[in-house]
């Protein structure tokens, strides 16, 4: 993992006694609330329907166990005991006061953590595949890349005022787990023909209310010249966004109104412009960086394991669990294991401080000291043997978090919607929590099998619905929550976008409507293996609408 | 935001003057001289000119209260306010759902 | 209205003029004389800094204080060689000041009840309180390849 040298640590630590000042001026009227929000949303920190909410980065999703730490006491001192995982590799506190964040932002900084840029018109925390080092089809680990600018963007003084918040994803696998093309900014690594590593640039993508798929602006780029073509695409970006509706601010608008060969000539053009001094710097900064997230020393042990093999006969939970939530680890004899934040009928990606502490320990014990957080709104112990998951998966039990349901129908991704969110339109939890009980049967849901469903409760799309394989949209409707329904969403390679199914319905509508759905895909497939996007690709949206219809008339009855 | 333009359209009668507080982000209303955390005690504006009056209220307590709006209110059976929509409910009274250690 | 630089409250008497003034200026000046430009935020930083050789004020209108177009302006006419002196004006804030520096702005002119609420003692705080950042210069990259 990386660690802060001198510099960052200055830089982090001048950056709290910043915003305390700032706090400071905000409540003895020096600043007006309109001077002062950008400033508070650049340290992350929201104003919500009922307290502040701070969203704190986890860089690139990983994070130790004396981090983790560090977050449960924080939940516990300044916030009810809990936090939230995000999809966008954070995590959110729901109940601070402005007056205690200065405090909170220095725990963060003694354990090299801070919530810079996570809010705010800027450059965000860049997010990484959350099987960076891990995962077998990876060309190379994307966490030094994302370091790398990560340091470059914060603070950056050409780039703090974009015309709105400008995001950054980078993978380094075949298998695009960090959702780079619904980034502004998406980076793949990849090779060229004469085996070289480099980047692919996608740029314009995004979800929200326009949602687009980014577009390829460079095939390859050789690696060092990295932050000098960010800087071109930032400043084409920061000169010609538009700033006159925030509606149209995103770069993905600027991309589409242009043309992606437009604005590709624009960035070139500025690129060939620029005083090129980022070249130096990648260099020696790329293997500086690099040097810190060498893989743990893991001895390849055999595969598969004995000892978890007659554990799993032995023990029916320790079986689906085991089919579900361990994800393949390039060092044979090792898994990285996925932790479900989603008890049924629990807020997704809540965790309680009790919870930190154990996922902490584990990690301590079982996983170098390491974690990730997924876009799943998950954690995962990334460095596990295989022979350790029984004992691992006891404790889990005892914690709350030994769900077996890691990408099944449960599993489910779900903003926070009006139960916090200011620009709510619905919520989206309790749906969530609803959808969860009517499919809370283990085997029930191992027979279903791989099914996303995700839930926004606004037309921000927080909640990622347009790539979920089943989408849910809260919206109002005549002074009522109302729910609409999209089919065919997949964020991964081949990045679609959910259509919508028909009319939207009410609240308590949506789980048998669901139920209905998944019904109508059992009944349709052509054996286990055929997964709901492909027998939607074969049969069409058409034999879901009825269901659909069918459970309204009798929500509509029953009220 | 629902920051409110002078002399704007009112929303529909009658109404509280609502926000978050600045120093820790409570809810609070407005109960004709303090702020509160009690929906129930705010005054509710049935007119007009009662309306207008605590619009510069709201106004005037930029430095103490975010983003003050005046927002449509029930009249409960006490003749206290009472939330009108989904949105101030919440607002009111909480997440709806388990929260927390309560989880 | 108040005009500050790194260093504190300042003046500077530079006659401006708009864009399309440019060339009469230029012709017209004395000995001695000192003039400079206006330009909207959106202009073209490469353009303008073919056409200012010989100004040696270049005024940025800035419209709002989020209106980040001023900073790479001021970065782009620097890299493309303009050495006078580059003004923001608008509602920025003490807390934008380090960034403008850094982006070779060199004073910045604001309203007086911006000045009334936010002081100089604020400004020049705030032109400190972040040390160094990464990028620049000065900045920690290059600190560490000097290393
Ligand atoms: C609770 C307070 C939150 C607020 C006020 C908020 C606000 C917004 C807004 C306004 C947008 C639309 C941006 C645009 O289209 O230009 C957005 C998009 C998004 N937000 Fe949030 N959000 C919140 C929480 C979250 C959470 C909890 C997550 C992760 C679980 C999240 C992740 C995202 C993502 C992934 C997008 C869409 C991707 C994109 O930017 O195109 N947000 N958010
Ligand atoms: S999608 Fe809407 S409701 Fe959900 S968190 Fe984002 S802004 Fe809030």
């Amino acid at each position: 993992m990386y660690r802060y040298d001198e510099f960052d640590e200055q830089i982090v630590r001048e950056r709290v006694e910043q915003f305390r000042g700032q706090v400071e001026r905000r409540l003895d009227g020096s600043l007006t609330e309109d001077e002062f929000k950008p400033l508070r949303l650049m340290n992350g920190l929201y104003l919500q329907l009922h307290a502040y909410m701070l969203r704190v980065a986890v860089p690139y999703g990983t994070l130790n166990s004396a981090q983790m730490r560090q977050l449960a006491l924080i939940a516990e001192r300044y916030d009810r005991g809990y936090g939230h995982f995000t999809t966008r590799q954070n995590l959110q506190y729901n109940w601070l006061k402005l007056v205690d964040v200065p405090d909170i932002l220095g725990l963060l900084a003694d354990v090299g953590m801070h919530a810079i840029q996570t809010s705010g018109n800027c450059i965000r925390n860049v997010t990484a595949d959350h099987f960076a080092g891990v995962a077998a089809d990876e060309i190379e680990d994307p966490r030094p890349t994302a370091e790398l600018i990560r340091q470059w963007s914060t603070l950056h003084p050409e780039f703090e005022y974009l015309p709105r918040k400008f995001k950054i994803a980078v993978t380094g696998a075949e298998e695009d787990r960090a959702a780079v093309s619904v980034h502004d900014i998406g980076i793949r690594i990849v090779r060229n023909e004469a085996g070289e590593v480099g980047y692919r640039i996608l740029v314009g993508g995004g979800l929200g209310r326009t949602p687009m798929v980014g577009k390829t602006v460079r095939d390859f780029l050789p690696r060092v010249e990295l932050l000098d073509y960010l800087q071109a695409i930032l400043r084409v970006y920061n000169r010609h966004g538009r700033r006159d509706n925030k509606y149209k601010a995103r770069i993905k608008i600027l991309v589409h109104e242009l043309g992606a060969a437009e604005f590709t000539a624009q960035v070139e053009e500025e690129y060939r412009q620029l005083e090129r001094d980022g070249i130096a710097v990648a260099e020696a900064e790329l293997a500086r960086i690099a040097q810190y997230f060498a893989p743990p020393p893991l001895d390849e042990r055999a595969e598969p394991s004995d000892l978890l093999a007659k554990a799993r006969e032995a023990d029916p939970a320790l079986e689906l669990f085991a089919r579900h939530n361990l994800v393949p680890h390039k060092v044979r004899g090792h898994t990285a294991l996925v932790l479900s934040v989603k008890p049924i009928g629990k807020p997704p990606g809540d965790a309680t401080a009790e919870q930190m502490r154990v996922l902490a320990d584990l990690a301590e014990q079982y996983s170098h000291g390491e974690m990730r957080i997924t876009h799943m709104q998950n954690v995962v112990l990334p460095h596990v043997r295989l022979d350790d998951v029984p004992a691992i998966h006891e404790r889990l039990l005892e914690a709350g978090l030994a769900e077996p349901n890691a990408a099944l129908i449960t599993d489910i991704i779900a903003c926070p919607g009006m139960d916090y969110c200011a620009l709510a339109t619905a919520r989206s939890i309790p749906i969530a929590e609803d959808i969860q009980r009517v499919f809370a049967d283990p085997a029930r849901q191992a027979e279903i099998g791989k099914l996303s469903i995700k839930i926004s409760g606004c037309i921000n799309a927080c909640g990622h619905h347009h790539v979920g394989n089943i989408g849910i949209l809260g919206l109002e409707r005549m002074g009522r929550e109302n729910y609409q329904i999209t089919l065919g969403g997949d964020p991964g390679n081949a990045t679609t976008l959910g259509e919508r199914l028909g009319p939207g319905i009410d609240a308590d509508a949506v789980p048998g409507a669901i139920e209905a759905i998944v019904d109508t895909y059992l009944e349709l497939r052509e054996g286990p293996e055929e997964q709901f996007l492909t027998t939607l690709a074969r049969v069409g949206h058409d034999p879901f609408k009825p269901a659909l219809e069918a459970k309204k008339e009798t929500a509509d009855a029953s009220a | 935001m629902r920051g409110m333009e002078k002399s704007s359209k009112l929303p529909k009668l009658p109404l509280v003057l609502t926000g978050n507080r600045l120093r820790d982000g409570d809810v609070v209303y407005f109960d004709g001289s303090d702020w509160t955390g009690d929906l129930s005690g705010a005054a509710l504006a049935e007119d007009e000119a009662t309306a207008r009056r605590l619009e510069t209220i709201a106004g005037d307590s930029a430095g103490v209260v975010v983003d003050a709006y005046l927002v449509t209110a029930a009249k409960g059976e006490d003749g206290r306010p009472a939330p009108a929509h989904y949105r101030e409910a919440i607002r009111a009274s909480g997440p709806t759902i388990d929260f927390g250690e309560t989880a | 209205m108040p005009l500050l630089d790194a260093k504190g409250l300042t003046t500077d008497t530079t006659e401006l003029v708009a864009l399309d003034e440019l060339e009469t200026a230029r012709d017209g000046r004395g000995p001695g004389d000192r003039f400079g430009v206006t330009v909207p935020c959106d202009a073209d930083g490469e353009e303008l800094a073919r056409q200012a050789p010989g100004a040696e004020l270049i005024a940025i209108e800035v419209p709002k204080t989020g209106d980040g177009r001023v900073f790479s302006l001021a970065a782009t006419l620097r890299e493309r060689g303009f050495g006078g002196t580059i003004r923001a004006v608008g509602p920025l804030i003490p807390d934008q000041f380090a960034f403008a520096l850094s982006c070779g702005i060199d004073q910045v002119e604001i309203s007086e009840e911006q000045f009334a609420r936010q002081p100089l003692d604020q400004w020049l705080a705030a032109a400190e309180t972040i040390t160094r950042t990464y990028v620049g210069p000065d900045g920690i990259f290059a600190r560490r390849s000097a290393a």
